[in-house]
């Protein structure tokens, strides 16, 4: 599909960004954050400048706090240190990790379609469900990226074939389309339910 | 689809972990190294004198206002503004026409409700398909439609994605050109929009009064 290169171009730029976070909460937190400080900050000098009594402290008590540092209770430093070493650990995985979508691409000739997992693992529980003889709601499906696991919940007293089911499963994944092919486990429940 | 800069977010989000970091690596330092503790002390002492001094020297007499702390606060006002506009430009790029197309006679451009009422008649009747939202975006210049497909509970994603091919040629017959369609399939074990149809089998007994 999409022979021309500007569509290709395009065609990639849309899976990707479709697939991936793009971390707006996180830098929108961030950015409300520093406004709020910053904001506070300069509030704080004016009160200061217009020599009129401070909200929390005025910026000449926040030098010498910090400068006086070193000889605070230890147990204040080793807080402030974990609080800003969890901070920035968080932050600098948010800006480095991939941040991938429970999404996928599906073939298609005319559209680009990209599918939520949750779509496709109600789909493959469907068919896991006609094809064990047990209702609906007696299978749940979990879809990963590369694997998926099919737990099912027989009707007592009858056995469910469980690599009918995986092979079930396997076809229905692959009829539609997907970039990557996956590894179907199917789990069957020990205890049987009467009318799942 | 949208416009957001995503490279630009996860700068924010890289600089402001990095800078915590740091804050948390001197703090460890200071408590494991005696040295740093006089580094600490000493430089704290200097920023504290040098800020005295440059925020000490009025720009006129009787006033307390000084170079400093006006550089300071605009400053300050720079990086609000930075920072705000930074917030408010995530999203964006949605575009309300399609098409344009251009004759000898003038020019003509196609509303997203156009393709958009095409493509809900087309892919309303088909099986797993619970609703249909149409909006258009602009990537890289080039007119895309934006289709979020709410499915059923169990639909087959094949049958859909059949039907949004099958709508999409259609959907070029009807306007002569064809902007880029990228659909999401959403939906799945929460999105039973209807709760299943019952039949009351059992009779009630009419009573006699």
């Amino acid at each position: 599909m999409s022979a021309a290169g500007s569509i290709g171009a395009v065609d990639a730029r849309i899976v990707r960004r479709e697939t991936h976070s793009p971390r707006s909460t996180a830098a929108v937190i961030t950015a409300v954050v520093l406004v709020v400080v910053i904001a506070w900050v300069a509030t704080e000098s004016v009160l200061f400048l217009l020599g009129l009594r401070p909200l929390l402290v005025s910026p000449r008590t926040m030098l010498t706090a910090v400068t006086a540092l070193p000889d605070a209770p230890v147990a204040l430093q080793l807080g402030i240190a974990a609080l800003a070493a969890l901070i920035g650990v968080l932050l600098v995985c948010l800006a480095i990790l991939p941040g991938r979508r429970a999404r996928r691409r599906l073939a298609a000739d005319n559209a680009i379609v990209v599918a939520d997992d949750d779509m496709v693992a109600s789909a493959l529980a469907r068919v896991a469900a006609r094809t064990a003889g047990v209702a609906a709601d007696a299978v749940s499906v979990s879809l990963g990226r590369r694997a998926a696991t099919v737990r099912i919940v027989p009707v007592s007293g009858s056995r469910v074939d469980r690599e009918a089911v995986r092979s079930a499963v396997v076809d229905a994944f692959g009829l539609a389309g997907p970039a990557h092919p996956i590894r179907v486990a199917v789990l069957v429940s020990p205890d049987g339910r009467v009318g799942s | 689809m949208n416009n957001t800069n995503r490279a630009l977010n996860r700068t924010v989000l890289a600089i402001a972990g990095l800078v915590s970091l740091a804050i948390g690596a001197s703090i460890v330092w200071m408590l494991v190294d005696p040295n740093a503790r006089t580094i600490w002390r000493s430089t704290g002492g200097t920023v504290t004198s040098w800020a005295d001094d440059v925020f000490g020297r009025p720009l006129w007499a009787g006033t307390t206002l000084s170079l400093a702390a006006v550089i300071a606060l605009v400053v300050a006002l720079v990086l609000v503004v930075l920072f705000v506009s930074f917030a408010f430009r995530q999203g964006g790029g949605s575009t309300g026409t399609v098409l344009r197309a251009r004759s000898d006679d003038g020019e003509i451009s196609i509303d997203t409700a156009i393709p958009a009422a095409l493509l809900e008649e087309r892919l309303a009747d088909v099986p797993g398909v619970a609703s249909l939202t149409v909006s258009a975006y602009r990537v890289r210049r080039q007119p895309t439609l934006k289709l979020t497909v709410n499915c059923r509970r169990g639909a087959a994603p094949r049958t859909v994605v059949d039907a949004i091919d099958d709508a999409v040629v259609r959907l070029e017959g009807a306007l002569g050109a064809r902007p880029i369609v990228y659909a999401q399939l959403t939906g799945g074990f929460r999105s039973r929009i209807h709760s299943p149809i019952r039949v009351d089998t059992s009779t009630t007994t009419a009573r006699s009064s």
